[in-house]
Order: structure tokens, then sequence, then C-alpha cells
């Protein structure tokens, strides 16, 4: 079988080392979450002294955690499919399959997600919306701009994937 | 095309596209595009940041990434699957013993948290392994993880009740009481079926061979003393100050995570590369579920926003049944309704359309409201589109989806079972409220 | 003849009294207008939450949205002072002086400028629903005076109103309206205001606390918005668009009326049905909610112009109105006290 052409080869370890990167620095912000609540819990039971940002930390960093998770789990395959059928086709199947639908299910759809939820992140930033429903009433632009910024990781990743599928496609291995 | 068909399209459609085998949450936004897009233009991109917002700021999902954290460590430290171990070295003889355990903890959590994905995930990281291990049957395992994740939603507190309480117009407290008992009868029957299944067939849940059994007593107390007690009772701990009503679900959760933290490093069981595994882990599976619930809720919204289930419900105002008939139409459409959507939608949106009717009947809404509950409480179990199954496949890669599914189906079978139950016997529901309030 | 859907997403649950409200509302319009504009009432969350309804409505996903200006004020501080300029604006203004306020007082000309200069979104504005006063709300225990109430951990709105709480010592926590009877009952607050006496009565506060202030300060004024999209109203023509002008006006004294009966029977039967007693607000908590109003309202007004601008339009009003109407609102109270004294009415 011939070698698969290293510019693609580039191409996708590029990718996946943005999505990889962004998943080896999401991940730790479950810390950071998880103490800033056990702050907040203690500060409250034991010394009945509630802090006002706490919550409001942790819900954002929870927000950020999962929306820019997405691309690192799209590249460790995390993303559950219903794979029945899937599992049993030949792997030209499966990647001329997937790269269809990276191409209808997916690009499309998420291009102009990107565009839209840029455009709500935009307008709160010049507003300099904050959270009414806080106490603290912090700025949210920052936590809005996790919206766009996740969509382009997982275009970047999705894009890995296309290459990878169309390759697995016309060759019949997987990269 | 009016836009009520086109929403059921969207439904037909999505059945078959999950089946092509793409992932599932991505499948989900394509079909909501597409759909939404025909019916509204670009407002339907809108309606998608919106939606995916509120669940990036919704404080009750933020306990899934704590609980799967705590799950994650605790499987990283070997600690849970002790836990397991203990429970069959001292049930060594009974016949599906670990299904007990399963079942038991979920019940137990059920009653600690409102949510599902956080129960689904948890019971899976933490007893799958075990029950890999031990022979147990996958599909079995998978339907008794699944559904009594689902408890999460019916036990209080639950998110469900706590939305269908100014819904309905009855205070949550009295929902809550009148779920109690129901919940605990599904919990009964699902013991009662994989115990009596594993009896039968102990190739379901295989007893400890004999060559494993403790040779006495006294080292089975001193496993349970020294490997499982701490666990327990942080874990029993956890849940606890949430029964104890000392702290929110949330707010247990990460204490519960730190805890557990404590422990595994107490314990010596910690290392660099553990909590490593243990973070990235915890990522990859939030991300799976709380994506798939953004895009589960915005298929809802489109769905919502097509008018097909407010065109459905206003359908069946017209008819004249007898009550009890009526009844079960309404039950029949709200679980039909529940196989393709979560319960979001079928709350806010056909509950409301149905309750005058429900109150011309003279139908009780508290026992109203709990047969909704229990009916919802199933769409989560009912493939092809089951968050419960996807929750679970997330944390069990090695266990095939069609498993999943067919182990689910045995499951609904009892939730059907407990429905008609509850028909039958409204007491079930309106005893504990009438009494308490 | 061209038929128009006015979908309106609203912030309330189907089985709020203000709902009800606003299916009177819709129907009116759709009567009016011969059938010509059909309106849907849509509970909490059914296309959008509550506090993307705004942006929900600037973009046109729903054609028109319900909610309070003060679940914008995120967007702009003043957004908090239309609806419910806190104390009466810290100048006493009560719920029928805050309309005349909006009416007379050149109020709805800055409501209108508020959503067209400042936020600069596709809305055409409409109040439909005063509602005020919000309770105080339910305690765990009686209070006696300000002392007793800083002790205590109480459930308030967000935003601004929160801040006046902390300016006065109170220690302020904000959740969903989903969460406070758990939370009531897990012991995490010690007391919770919510809406009003017939919503507080679905939100069965009352099976946890027996404990109810009906003389809350920090909403004395609340007026419900309809929120409609300026394209689809454009596109409206002009005999419907003042039938809807119309129906918000009627919808204002209905509100009114509707409020007051639905309230105080939902009080009897909290009193009379579920042992729940009603107190009078601790006198010295009004000197100190004023002064902290005031305090923070200041201060919001130094840091914007548009705020100090709403905000002084609100205390010229008063100056003229406060003096006369407080006495017709004494009138109405003595005349209330001895009906109830004298035993003309139960007490
Ligand atoms: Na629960
Ligand atoms: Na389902």
């Amino acid at each position: 079988m011939a070698t698969p052409p290293p510019t693609l080869l580039k191409a996708i370890r590029i990718l996946d080392g943005v999505s990889l990167w962004s998943g080896k620095i999401v991940g730790w912000l479950i810390l950071p979450m998880v103490l800033s609540l056990v702050y907040e819990v203690g500060a409250r039971y034991l010394f009945n002294a509630p802090t006002v940002w706490a919550y409001d930390m942790t819900f954002m960093l929870y927000g950020s955690f999962f929306m820019l998770g997405a691309a690192y789990t799209l590249y460790r395959k995390g993303h559950i499919r219903t794979d029945f059928f899937y599992m049993n086709w030949s792997v030209r199947r499966q990647g001329l399959v997937d790269a269809v639908c990276y191409v209808l299910f997916f690009f499309p759809g998420l291009t102009a997600f990107l565009v839209v939820s840029w455009d709500f992140f935009w307008v709160s930033f010049e507003r300099g919306e904050r959270i009414v429903t806080s106490p603290w009433m912090p700025i949210v632009y920052p936590f809005k701009a996790t919206m766009p910024l996740a969509t382009l990781l997982l275009l970047l990743q999705g894009f890995s994937e296309l290459l990878k599928s169309v390759y697995a496609a016309l060759r019949g291995e997987w990269l | 095309m009016s836009p009520e068909v086109l929403g059921f399209v969207a439904l037909a459609t999505l059945f078959v596209a999950i089946f092509i085998g793409f992932p599932i949450a991505f499948t989900l936004i394509a079909v909501a595009l597409a759909f939404g897009y025909i019916a509204i233009g670009d407002l339907v991109l809108h309606l998608m940041t919106l939606q995916v917002f509120s669940v990036m700021r919704d404080p009750t999902l933020a306990s899934v990434p704590f609980f799967l954290f705590m799950g994650f460590l605790l499987e990283q430290s070997g600690l849970m699957e002790r836990l397991f171990r203990g429970v069959e070295l001292l049930l060594a003889n009974v016949r599906g013993s670990l299904y007990l355990a399963v079942l038991v903890t979920a019940t137990i959590f059920a009653a600690a948290t409102g949510i599902v994905g956080s129960s689904v995930t948890l019971l899976g990281v933490m007893a799958a392994p075990a029950m890999m291990k031990s022979g147990y049957d996958v599909k079995m395992s998978a339907g008794a993880i699944a559904a009594g994740g689902t408890l999460g939603i019916l036990i209080p507190p639950s998110v469900m009740l706590i939305v269908m309480g100014p819904v309905v117009g009855v205070p949550t407290t009295h929902l809550f009481a009148a779920a109690v008992f129901p919940g605990l009868l599904l919990a009964g029957l699902y013991i009662a079926y994989a115990l009596i299944r594993s009896f039968i067939n102990p190739r379901l849940g295989p007893p400890l061979p004999p060559e494993e059994r403790a040779e006495n007593f006294g080292i089975v107390l001193k496993e349970l003393v020294f490997g499982i007690a701490p666990v327990v009772v942080v874990i029993l701990a956890t849940l606890g100050v949430i029964l104890a009503g000392i702290a929110t679900p949330t707010d247990a959760g990460a204490v519960g995570a730190f805890a557990v933290f404590t422990l595994t490093v107490l314990y010596r069981r910690m290392s660099w590369q553990r909590l490593k595994t243990a973070v990235y882990s915890t990522l990859e599976v939030s991300s799976m579920i709380l994506l798939l619930v953004a895009a589960s809720n915005f298929f809802g919204a489109v769905f919502s926003r097509l008018g097909s289930a407010t065109f459905i419900a206003e359908s069946l105002l017209n008819l004249q049944f007898s009550p009890t008939i009526m009844l079960i139409l309404i039950l029949l459409i709200i679980f039909i309704l529940g196989w393709p959507l979560e319960w979001v939608p079928i709350v806010l949106i056909v509950v409301p359309i149905l309750l005058p009717l429900v109150e011309q009947l003279g139908i009780d809404k508290i026992w109203f409201s709990t047969l909704v509950a229990v009916c919802l409480q199933t769409a989560w179990l009912s493939p092809p589109v089951a968050l419960s199954a996807y929750f679970l496949k997330g944390v069990v890669p090695e266990w095939e989806l069609k498993d999943i599914y067919a182990g689910m189906l045995q499951f609904m079978g009892l939730q059907v079972l407990g429905l008609v139950i509850l028909m039958l016997v409204p007491a079930l529901a309106t005893w504990l409220p009438a009494k308490l309030f | 003849q061209p038929q128009y859907k006015m979908r309106i997403q609203t912030a309330v649950p189907s089985s709020s009294i203000y709902f009800d409200l606003l299916k009177k509302f819709g129907d009116r319009i759709e009567k009016m207008s011969g059938g010509r504009l059909k309106t849907e009432v849509l509970p909490d969350g059914a296309v959008v939450p509550a506090f993307e309804i705004l942006d929900a409505v600037d973009k046109g996903i729903v054609e028109a949205g319900y909610a309070w200006t003060h679940y914008w004020s995120g967007k702009h501080p003043a957004a908090g002072i239309f609806s419910n300029p806190m104390a009466g604006a810290g100048v006493g203004l009560d719920q029928l002086s805050h309309i005349a306020w909006l009416f007379e007082g050149g109020g709805y000309d800055l409501y209108k400028k508020f959503y067209a200069e400042v936020l600069k979104v596709n809305v055409e504005p409409f109040f439909v629903q005063p509602m005020g006063p919000d309770p105080l709300g339910w305690f765990k225990n009686p209070i006696k005076n300000l002392e007793d109430f800083k002790k205590l951990k109480y459930r308030s709105p967000p935003g601004i109103t929160g801040e006046i709480f902390k300016e006065m010592g109170v220690s302020a926590v904000a959740m969903p309206g989903g969460e406070i009877v758990p939370a009531a009952q897990r012991g995490v607050i010690d007391a919770a205001e919510w809406i009003g006496p017939a919503d507080d009565l679905n939100l069965g506060l009352h099976t946890v606390w027996k404990n109810y202030y009906l003389q809350g300060l920090h909403q004395s004024t609340d007026v419900g918005e309809v929120l409609i999209n300026k394209k689809f109203w454009d596109k409206l023509p002009k005999d419907i668009q003042e039938i809807i002008r119309g129906a918000a006006m009627a919808s204002m004294t209905e509100t009114y009326t509707y409020n007051v009966y639905k309230n105080a029977l939902a009080v009897k039967l909290l009193r009379e049905k579920h042992g729940v007693a009603i107190h009078d607000t601790p006198k010295d908590i009004y000197a100190a909610f004023v002064k902290a109003t005031n305090t923070v309202l200041d201060r919001y007004a130094a840091k914007d112009p548009f705020f100090k601008q709403v905000l002084d339009s609100q205390r010229q009003f008063a100056q003229v109105v406060v003096p006369y109407w407080t006495k017709i609102l004494d009138l109405y109270a003595g005349l209330g006290n001895a009906a109830l004294d004298t035993g003309a009415v139960k007490k």
C-alpha cells in the first residue's frame, strides 16, 4: 500500500495537535471549578460568610469547560455514534459515509453557527453586558466568547476528521 | 407543507439519520438546523445560540462534571472495584448480587440528585468494570444501570418535577411527595426482575466461583471495614448532605470530588498519571454528555417552534371519550412523544394544553402529574433516541450500543408495568402528599 | 385580507395569573382585529428561557415577548428602574403614581428611547401589566426589626435590588424560582420573596414557612411589558397597530383589578386554609431601605448619563406628585383601617 502523502499527514498532525492541546489545557478547569465551590461551601456553612463570586465562577467555568472540550472529544472519538450498522461496514464505506456527513451535516451548520455566535458575543462585548441573576454581576462576554471559540476549534478538528475519512474512503485504511 | 407536518417529518428524519452512524450530537443539530431553516430561515441559528447558551449557564447541569470527576478518581484509584468486590464477597451465594448493589446505589443516588446524566455516568464508571469482570450479562447490566440512573429524574429531588410544578399549578413539594412511592415501586420492580431472572438463569449474574470466595467471615469483615468503609463513608456523606438538606447537588458534587481526591491521596492510590487520566476523562465525557443535552434541547425547541406538539395536543381536545379512555390516550401520546423527544418540550408545551381537559374530566392533578412523570422517565430509556444509552456508552465504550438498547427495552417493559400499577392504584401517588400537607 | 400570527414568549409558567392576563390580552387583540391577528402565549422556556427573551424578540425568533425591564439590567443598568424603580425610585412613588410618571411624566418616551437608542434593539415596547407591590416575602420566623432581618439569608431578586439589600446589611442571595422551595426546605435560606400572593401560592412556600410579609419595598412597583419585534410591527397595518396599543392600555386596568382580587383571594386561602400568619413589615426597614436605595441609585447615576436622566425624571415628577398622592393614600389606608377596626369588615 502506498504511503500517505506527507502534507496530508502533516496537516492532520497539526489539526489534531491543536485539539489535543486545547483539551490538555481546558481539562484542568475542573480544579478551579471544584475548588471555588468547595471554598464557597466552607465559607457558607462553616463561617456563615457566603461569597458573591464562587457560584458565578463555577458556572461560567462549567459552561466553558464542556464547550471548549468538544473539539478534544471529537479528536478522541468521544462523541457517541449509533454504530451498529457503521461498525460492520468496510473501512472505505465508513470513510465515505463520514466524509459525506461531515460535508452535509457538520460544516454548513457549524460555520453558520460560528458567525452567529460571534455576533452574540460581539453585541454583548459592545454593551459591556453583565450577568443580572447574580449579586456579583460579573461581565459575561468573556464567557460568551467561548461559544465561537469552541465552534472554531470544532471546525478545525472536523477538517482533520474529514481528511482522515476521505483518505479512508480512497485507500481503505484509517490514518 | 405546513410547519406542523414539517415537525413530524423532522422526527421521522431523525429516526433514520441517527442510524447512519454519524456522531449523534451533530446529527441532532443538523436535522434541527435543516428543518428549522426550512420553516424559519436563518433565525434558527439564533435559536441554537440561545439554546446552547442556556445549557452553558444551567447550574443544575454543572453537577455533571463534578460527579464524573468523583467517579473517575474512584475508578483510577481502584477503590470502587474494591467496593463492588466487597459486596460480592458478602453476598457470595446470591445470584445477581451486583444488580442488587447497583440498583440500591442508584435509588440512593436518585434521592440525592435531580438529573439523569450524573447518575447514569457515575454508576457506569463505578459498577460496569466489576460487572464485566464477574461475567455478568451485558444487556441486563446495561439495562440496570441505565434504568437505575433514570430514577434520578423521578425520585425527589427532580428537575423535571421542579419544572412541572408551576406548569400544572401544584406546589413542587406536593409533586415530590407524590413521586416517592412510585419511584420506590419502580426500583423494587427493577430489583425483583433482575434477581428473579438471575435466579432462574445464573449466567445472567453468576455467583462468585468457590475459589474466589473468602475462607471465613473474618476476612470479609476486615475487607469491609478497611477497604470499603472509608469509600462508602465519603459517598454516603456526599449524598447525605444533600438528603439532609444541607447542600445542593452541585455543591455536594464538588465537595464529594474533593473528598474523594483527599481519600485517594491518603490511600496512596493517587499518582500524577492517574490524576491526568481522571481529568481528561472527565472533560471528554462531560463534553459528550452536555453537548448532547444542548443538541437535544435545540431539537426540542425547533420542534416546539414548528407547533407540531401543540397540534397533537389540540387534536386530542376535540375527542369525546370516557375519562379513563381519555387519560389512557393522553398518557399514550405523552409516551409516544417521549420516544424521540426529551421531557422539556413535552412538559412545557403539551401538558399545559391538555391540563384544562384533565381538570374538566375531574382527574386528580397530582396523580396525573405523577403518571406523566413516569411516562417521561421512560423517554430516557426508549431507543433509538435515548440519552441514557448514550451517556452509558460514553463511560463504558466496551459495551455495544445494541446490547445497551436491548437491555433498556426490558426495563422499558417494567416501566409500562409500573405505569399500569400506578393507574390502578392512584393512592401510590396521592396518599403521601395528602398525609404530609 | 392578510393574516398575522404573533407568538408571545413569556417569562412566567402557564399557571401564573399573569399568563392568564396575557391570554386575555391576546384574545382581545384577536377579537378587535376580526381574527386578522392571531396570538399564541407561550410559557417560560417553551422557545427560549426567560432571560433570553429580549434577544429572541430582537432577532425575530418569536414575534413578541413578555417580561419586565429589570430582566435586562445586565445589558444596561437603567433597565432596572423602568418597571421597578426600587422603593418608588427612593422618592415614594406608588404603583399608580409610577404609572402616572410613565404616561404623564415623560416616562414612556424615555422607555422607547431606552430600547431604540441605548440598547439599539429592534423592538416596539409596551407596558401592559402593573402588578406591584411584590411582598417582602416568606420568613421562617417572624422578625421584629431590621436587626432581625440582617441575621437571615434572604432570597432577593438579582441585580440592583440585591445590591440595595446588601447596602442595608442583609445577606441577599439570588436563585431561580424553581430552586427557592428546595433551598428553603434545606435551610440554605431563611426567607425568600417571589412574586405575589397568587403566584406564591403555586410555588408552595407556605408548605415550608408560615410567616408572610405583604409589604415589600424592593418591588413596590412592577410593570410587565410586551416587546414586539420591530420588523413584525412595521409590517402590521396601521389599524392593527392601534388595536395593540388599545389592548395594552386595556390590559393595564384589567391587571390592576385582577391583581387586587386574585391576590386577596390567595391571601384569604393562605390564612384560613394553610395557617399562614400575615405580618406588617417593621417600620425601621422602610427608612433603611429608602436610604440604601438612594445611595445605590446615586452610585449608578454617577456612572451613567442615561440612568441619571431617567432617575432625575422620576425624582422631579415625585416632587410634584408624592406630597399630594401620599395624602390620598393615607385616606384609603385610614378608610380601610376604620372599616376593619369598627368590624364593618372582618379582620
Ligand atoms: Na432525584
Ligand atoms: Na427516547
